[in-house]
């Protein structure tokens, strides 16, 4: 069965593998009175326990740390506080306006260094802040710009109106409250908050044994667990928590976990407390690898880069793979990230990219996963250099962004818009060969300046050529004066690269081509379909294959060692069937065994090289052409004998169905490794001289 | 009120097979739900003011792209944690599932919803193009590639 047909069969019964609520309709009526419609599907099944453990944690800790116990007297009048007690410190959004925000996305406000850093639904907004008193001061800012619609923007406006006008603070416990005339923020203390061993030690009475500050940030994961990165201190490397529930028997239980993909190991240096378990292909991809890091309740905060270290080798049997990003980060270094465009229509366009620093080379590549279109090692590719440093960067990706990380104390890596230029700066087109000019983009920032390279090409982009109604093309191949219906009108044939949707052309080689052609000879292309593979394609040749006196498209899929063709049918207007350009697909059963399944698209080698040989010929052409096919490969050098294949086809076109090829016969034999094919490929045949 | 009204009524006409596509494209019923429940919302508002007949349309491209925007917001976030990818909430055994299904399930987003909606949803290309903003070429190329993908799945699976 066609695997379109199994498909079809397969998601009808998918789609009924699972039935919708039965209170579907409530929950959208209780969702619409929400104040934010993305519910939080998670937080109360997932990882409750622990969740509410570290927020505990976290209340305790930044209590103490700021200011000791909580003075119920705050409660009802603020008191003046430290110009630094909100230092430091992160917050997510409980309330505003006194909506309840705890099912909505998370929205935090974080404190450090003297700057501070909101966020709505849309965008992010920060600068530098004070406290006078009880009320928080900022000044200048800056402010990201995506779009914000309806309840959303009037969300963002408050919250970012209300940090702006001078409100008013109340901190008691683990609550702060922001209050002006632009409305009420309630914050929480965020779960992931940044915790010293001290804090931790003081609140849970444990012994930390990490190696120091261990900042978390946490994330939301759709349709996932709640997360918290680490980034290791010192590093570029992040590690992932999942906040799991609470004991060990509810994490096992956690559904849809595959027993046998799973490493429970104990990690060396933070007790039996903290598990690792490894999920995925582990083994498949080491760069793929997907390990999430179960914590039980009471367990410290672990010294991530030891974490990396047992995973690294336990798990994966190497060591940490994390090299060269995995380095310290000198003073005030910069760092340059090659940042990898977004996967869109291209989405198996992997960008090249490789950078020089200094004398080191490193490359990103691109690797397909399932259910993730492209993903990288590291997406961004970055390493720290020494201001100074030459550094090069060849990529064909859209833009190059400096950054600053910062080492802002003990195991804290800030990341800021970089304030000046490595030494030398050279951006060069992908293949390395030509120097690309360069723009700086100033943006104001608040007591820095940040900058954006912009890649700007020397020539204007390749825009493609237009070569009929709404059918712009790159890479295009050209062929004219076909005679497809023999009589006499001369037709046209093209190969090449659809634009992209940005109007640009894609750059990648295996960029999906398409042939066109000119169906009615007015020398524009009027009717198109997808090539299989391209490499070097190009419009080759017409024949009559079928032997009914119209002619069928021999398409040149790839030029490299050995030449593949492919054969399209081309029907005129008027048939019962529309005119246009057809693959040929070969009709069951086919010829499994000789490399024609049925249901594919009629593909043919001529020539061959090294261990793969095949030759043509036909026979009866041009009044009942039989194509007869030949072809074997060397399994490997030491072996023996080989199989040589042999199948005679014919083309099969009924004016109201597709045109097929259908298999006469076919035979395969093992033969010794030295024996010729039965035939080679005549210089002329088939009315075609083929490239062998 | 009328936009409630509406909303009700649009909501018993096509929740179910919403649900059912949103099932296939996430494998996931709770999420399929969310996904769902996510797009009547952000459609109330203009339900009324279209026809008919293009309701199920309007919601299924909105469902369609509220999934592949949330996948395309998770990849981001998996994206920063190379070493760590979500795990999948599911109350669905993965054994019980279809194979063609699983095959489907790990095809990249954008390839997934071509394939429901052109071997589920019965779409031409076209509007399938519509749905998804994109060319009809790339909705070709991406059947193409999604197919080839199945394909050489199903053979594996039969070989293994």
């Amino acid at each position: 069965m066609p695997i379109e047909d199994d498909l079809r069969a397969s998601l009808r019964r998918a789609a009924g593998s699972a039935e919708p609520p039965g209170s579907a309709w409530d929950q959208l009526v209780d969702r619409a009175e929400r104040p934010t419609p993305t519910p939080g599907t998670t937080r109360s099944r997932i990882g409750a326990g622990l969740v509410a453990a570290v927020v505990t944690i976290a209340a305790f800790a930044l209590v103490f740390r700021a200011f000791g116990p909580p003075d119920p007297a705050g409660l009802d009048e603020p008191v003046s506080l430290p110009a630094d007690a909100l230092d430091h410190t992160r917050w997510l959004l409980d309330e505003l306006d006194g909506v309840s925000m705890a099912e909505g996305p998370e929205l935090d406000l974080a404190f450090e260094g003297g700057e501070y850093s909101a966020r709505s639904e849309c965008n992010d907004s920060g600068g530098r802040y004070g406290i006078e008193g009880a009320t928080l001061t900022t000044s200048g800012g800056s402010q990201t710009d995506v779009g914000c619609q309806g309840a959303a923007e009037e969300r963002q406006a408050a919250i970012f109106g209300v940090v702006r006008s001078s409100p008013r603070i109340e901190l008691t416990g683990a609550t702060l409250t922001l209050t002006s005339e632009a409305g009420v923020l309630r914050y929480v203390t965020h779960p992931c908050s940044l915790l010293t061993d001290d804090e931790v030690e003081r609140a849970t009475g444990d012994r930390v044994t990490s190696s120091g500050l261990v900042p978390l940030e946490l994330m939301r994961v759709p349709g996932g667990p709640r997360s918290c990165s680490y980034e290791v201190p010192g590093t570029y490397t992040s590690v992932g928590v999942h906040v799991q529930p609470s004991t060990l028997e509810e994490f096992h239980a956690t559904p849809d976990r595959d027993p046998e993909s799973n490493i429970t190991i104990p990690v060396e240096g933070i007790g039996d407390e903290a598990y690792i378990e490894g999920m995925g292909s582990i083994s498949v991809f080491r760069g793929d690898h997907y390990v999430s890091i179960g914590l039980q309740h009471g367990a410290g905060t672990p010294d991530v880069t030891r974490v990396l270290e047992d995973l690294a080798r336990a798990a994966l049997g190497m060591d940490p793979a994390i090299d060269p990003i995995n380095e310290p980060v000198p003073d005030d270094a910069l760092v340059i990230w090659v940042e990898a465009p977004e996967p869109d229509d291209q989405v198996f366009q992997a960008p090249a990219l490789r950078a020089t620093f200094g004398d080191r080379e490193t490359s990103l590549e691109a690797i397909e996963t399932p259910g993730s279109e492209i993903a990288y090692p590291s997406r961004d590719l970055g390493v720290a250099v020494p201001v100074g440093t030459p550094v090069i960067v060849r990529t064909d990706v859209d833009r190059v962004v400096i950054r600053q990380l910062v080492d802002a104390g003990p195991g804290e890596l800030v990341e800021r818009s970089a304030r000046r230029l490595p030494g030398e700066l050279t951006v060069l087109d992908e293949p390395g060969e030509v120097a690309i000019a360069v723009s700086y983009e100033y943006l104001e920032g608040v007591g820095e300046l940040g900058f954006t390279v912009q890649v700007a090409p020397d020539e204007p982009p390749d825009e493609g050529r237009v070569i009929g109604p709404g059918l712009r093309l790159c890479d295009v191949q050209r062929l004219d004066g076909l005679d497809l219906f023999g009589d006499g009108s001369l037709h046209v044939a093209w190969t090449g690269a659809p634009i992209k949707d940005n109007g640009r052309c894609p750059t990648a080689y295996d960029t999906p081509h398409v042939v066109a052609l000119d169906l009615d000879a007015d020398g524009s292309a009027d009717s198109w379909t997808d090539l299989p593979v391209c490499t070097g394609c190009k419009p080759y040749a017409v024949t009559d294959l079928g032997g009914d006196g119209s002619n069928e498209l021999i398409v040149l899929l790839q030029w490299n060692s050995t030449p593949q063709y492919g054969i399209y049918d081309v029907v005129p207007n008027g048939l019962p069937r529309a005119g246009g350009i057809y693959p040929i697909f070969v009709e069951a059963p086919g010829a499994p065994d000789a490399g024609l399944p049925a249901g594919e698209p009629f593909t043919l080698w001529a020539g061959g090289d090294e261990g793969f040989a095949a030759a043509i010929r036909c026979e009866g052409y041009p009044d009942d052409p039989r194509l007869v096919l030949t072809w074997t490969l060397s399994r490997s050098p030491e072996a023996t004998t080989k199989v040589i294949h042999l199948t005679t086809l014919r083309l099969d076109e009924p004016d109201a169905s597709g045109a097929s090829v259908v298999v006469v016969s076919t035979s395969s034999r093992e033969v010794p490794v030295a024996e010729p094919l039965p035939f080679s490929t005549p210089t002329e045949t088939c009315g075609v001289i083929w490239e062998l | 009120m009328e936009t409630d009204d509406t909303l009700r009524t649009a909501f018993e006409r096509h929740h179910e097979g919403l649900f059912r596509v949103a099932l296939l494209m996430t494998g996931s019923a709770q999420e399929a739900e969310d996904v769902v429940q996510e797009s009547f919302l952000k459609v109330r508002s203009k339900l009324s003011s279209l026809p008919e007949d293009q309701v199920h349309p309007y919601l299924r491209a909105t469902v369609v792209n509220e999934w592949r925007s949330r996948a395309r917001r998770q990849r981001r976030l998996t994206s920063r944690l190379p070493l760590l990818a979500p795990a999948r909430v599911d109350t669905t055994p993965f054994e019980e599932r279809d194979e063609l299904w699983q095959l489907v399930l790990a095809l990249p987003p954008r390839q997934r919803a071509c394939v429901v909606l052109r071997f589920y949803e019965d779409l031409p290309l076209a509007e399938i193009a519509d749905v998804l903003g994109c060319a009809v070429g790339t909705v070709k190329s991406q059947l193409h590639r999604a197919l080839e993908t199945v394909r050489e799945g199903r053979d594996d699976a039969d070989r293994g």
